[in-house]
């Protein structure tokens, strides 16, 4: 009998982990979002399900949950700084007095409500929260990064829920936030402003309004001065592309669909309006120069605006017309990644003007620059389905690699026979790597730009849905698993270090009322 | 564990059951009620159905202490969906509940024992994850352990075949009440909460 009693010691025991019940399915939205922030010392990961966020060490440890006093990360946003993570929280709080309310399902549904903060967390850590209006949804931050302007991404206005959940939306608002000082403060500036710039020593913003330029004093918070940009003020104007000249008397800005360029004079409070050969699709201020390129989707030019010399334009012809313009160490790199047809790039030197053309097999999805300004590499995308049978037909019906190299006119394509997910550059000793991810595979691919056609290999343990850059020059890599992973890559060793797991964090709902308090 | 270990311990030291017929040793099953909304990972039902064993010392001809142990093991798939992709993953949990108490029953005839019992409880639970079942090194094969105290109080009636003066008789028995455990924490995948209906059936012995 004795040895019966013993049994419940037994089963304990034994409890084989290839054991796997069948008798439920359970039902969740995906539990982590693969859109991750990487910050100094780790990367933050939101849970949707569980209403949670997490930061995962990139030093190795275990990762933890931030604790948000009960509230869900709505929107997370990265400081310049790396450290400072601005995190749009919500709660739920319940307007009913019954004590014995003590879960969301206890509260009438009338009673319940959606609460909103600007929550700071840095290290890992909340911070300082902010009372600013939930639907300020996007941040623009200074060059030194210590102030940001908060203010309605112009995209969001269907979408954002922030902006049902308020009796009141002020779309002339935009908020102030002080990193440092940690404080915040709600300004009036002009009607759906949504586009900002700063002058070097960030004392002033220049805020683009609906059909309006405000200057705003970042010290005072006084507008100095309003430019109408139209006598209309319904008119809307889309800002395509501004900038500052070097000295920051001039506010260059382009308007969507327009040929006008605007001139503002921050000294003498007046515009100009220099009319430009097409509508620009993309302008650069080159400090070095004091120059600005603008490009056009339509027109096969580039124009340089010489700012010394009463912003005198010079044309400069291309093969096709190109939409970006992306800085390079010195001058600039042009393409286009909206026209199927162009598979050119041009390097413009903006000392003499003088232009190197690249050819590439497909046209332009995406363009990167290694930090040794020695390398280029374009993600090209395919034009067609496969159906042929040349080579032509096989290049352009496949993603690829395009590696132009920076100091001669060399230009490679390589062919890739997957989807490319993610693709990253990372300078060694003597070469720059690119990093390219593709969509299924279990390994990550590591082409030599010095010599394209060396592929070298790192075995991931899970397919990867992005690779990133850490600010400490590694890389992360998310990979599509279910409970979360992600891992961190040392380019130098080629050391992989991977973390499991953190999306099972709250996976067990929690219905209790959040203990935190209303702003 | 502890009860058993009890149980053990009070065999040994205590003298020999005064009232032939009070000890007891049975195979049982029951349930105890999970409103807990996070039980749904784990099962489809609304409560913890357990197997296990019990066993009971006679102290008096009208009291005993009973000590038992029940075990589950619930679980499935977790099945997300992103909006173009759906992706699972494998879940389960095992309990094992250890409860001991005194039981205070009345022989209303020699076959029909009516009785009343409490019993404190402690649950062990272990849940276990694992997003990729055909690689045993995956990384994602998670575990999470947690302890909680509770009580229950139940009525039960035992059925007792036979005449008393066999030294073993076999018995059925049936209980109803109320049970209450603290959440069970199993960091960091969030708590659980067994509370309400309590059932328990026992098919065993008297001796």
């Amino acid at each position: 009998m004795r040895a019966l009693i013993l049994l419940p010691l037994l089963v304990s025991a034994c409890d084989p982990w290839s054991r796997w019940p069948n008798e439920s399915s359970y039902e969740v939205d995906r539990l982590w979002d693969d859109d991750v922030i990487a910050a100094d010392g780790g990367l933050y990961v939101s849970l949707p399900q569980a209403g949670a966020l997490v930061f995962v060490p990139s030093a190795g440890g275990e990762a933890a949950e931030v604790d948000l006093g009960g509230a869900e990360p709505v929107r997370l946003t990265l400081a310049p700084d790396q450290r400072s993570l601005l995190v749009t929280s919500r709660w739920s709080v319940c307007d009913d007095d019954d004590p014995d309310i003590e879960t969301l399902g206890d509260c009438p549904e009338d009673e319940l409500r959606s609460v909103y903060a600007l929550d700071l967390v840095v290290d890992g850590a909340l911070a300082q929260s902010f009372d600013i209006p939930p639907y300020l949804n996007a941040f623009s931050f200074t060059h030194g990064g210590t102030k940001a302007l908060a203010y309605v991404d112009a995209e969001s206005y269907a979408t954002l829920d922030e902006l049902e959940d308020q009796a009141l939306v002020d779309l002339n608002a935009v908020a102030v936030l002080d990193l440092e000082a940690r404080s915040a403060e709600v300004v009036s500036v002009g009607f759906a402003a949504n586009n900002f710039l700063f002058n070097e020593d960030d004392s002033l913003a220049l805020v683009l309004a609906q059909s309006q330029a405000i200057v705003l004093d970042l010290g005072t918070l006084d507008v100095n001065v309003r430019y109408n940009l139209t006598l209309d003020e319904d008119e809307e104007l889309d800002a395509r592309a501004a900038d500052f000249t070097p000295d920051g008397r001039y506010a260059l800005i382009a308007i969507s669909g327009s040929r006008d360029l605007y001139k503002l004079d921050l000294e003498i409070e007046s515009i100009d309006i220099l009319s430009m050969d097409g509508v620009p699709s993309d302008l650069y201020v080159d400090s070095a120069t004091d120059q600005t390129a603008v490009v056009y989707a339509g027109q096969a030019q580039v124009d340089v605006i010489d700012h010394d010399a009463s912003f005198l334009v010079e044309s400069v012809e291309l093969e096709t017309p190109v939409t970006e313009i992306t800085a390079l160490e010195t001058g600039v790199l042009l393409y286009n990644d909206a026209n199927d047809g162009v598979k050119y790039l041009y390097r413009l030197d903006m000392e003499d003007l003088e232009l190197t053309p690249y050819v590439v097999t497909n046209p332009v999805n995406e363009v990167m620059i290694s930090d040794s300004g020695r390398y280029a590499l374009a993600v090209l995308r395919p034009t067609q389905s496969w159906g042929g049978s040349s080579a032509d037909d096989y290049t352009a019906s496949h993603y690829g690699l395009g590696v132009l190299t920076l100091d001669d006119d060399d230009a490679l394509s390589v062919t890739l026979t997957g989807t490319p997910v993610g693709v990253a550059l990372v300078d060694a000793a003597d070469t720059t790597y690119a990093l390219v991810l593709v969509e299924g595979e279990e390994e990550l691919l590591m082409l030599d730009l010095a010599s394209p056609s060396m592929l070298e290999t790192v075995a991931m343990p899970a397919p990867a849905t992005g690779i990133g850059t850490m600010p400490d020059g590694r890389f992360w890599i998310t990979h599509d698993e279910e409970l979360g992973m992600v891992s961190f890559l040392e380019p130098e060793t080629r050391a992989l270090e991977s973390v499991g797991g953190f999306a099972a964090f709250g996976l067990i709902p929690d219905d209790s009322l959040p203990e935190r308090e209303e702003m | 564990m502890f009860a058993t270990l009890l149980l053990s311990l009070l065999s040994i030291a205590s003298p020999a059951a005064e009232a032939a017929g009070q000890d007891e040793l049975s195979f049982s099953w029951g349930s105890l009620g999970a409103p807990d909304e996070g039980w749904a990972l784990f099962s489809d039902r609304d409560r913890l159905d357990s197997v296990g064993l019990r066993g009971g010392y006679g102290i008096t001809p009208a009291l005993s202490a009973v000590a038992g142990w029940q075990y589950a093991f619930d679980g499935g798939d977790l099945w997300t969906w992103d909006g173009e992709d759906d992706g699972a993953a494998a879940v389960a949990l095992t309990t094992h509940r250890f409860t001991l108490g005194p039981k205070a029953r009345y022989e209303l005839l020699p076959w029909l024992v009516p009785y009343a019992t409490v019993q404190g409880a402690l649950i062990w639970g272990r849940a276990r994850l694992d997003d990729d079942l055909s690689d045993d090194e995956n990384l994602n094969q998670l575990r999470a352990g947690g302890v909680a105290p509770g009580a229950l109080g139940a009525l039960g009636l035992d059925l007792v075949a036979f005449s008393t003066d066999r030294p073993v008789r076999p018995a059925f028995g049936v209980e109803l009440g109320y049970g209450w455990v603290a959440p069970l924490a199993l960091d960091p995948l969030g708590e659980l909460e067994f509370r309400g209906f309590y059932a328990n059936w026992s098919l065993g012995a008297r001796f």
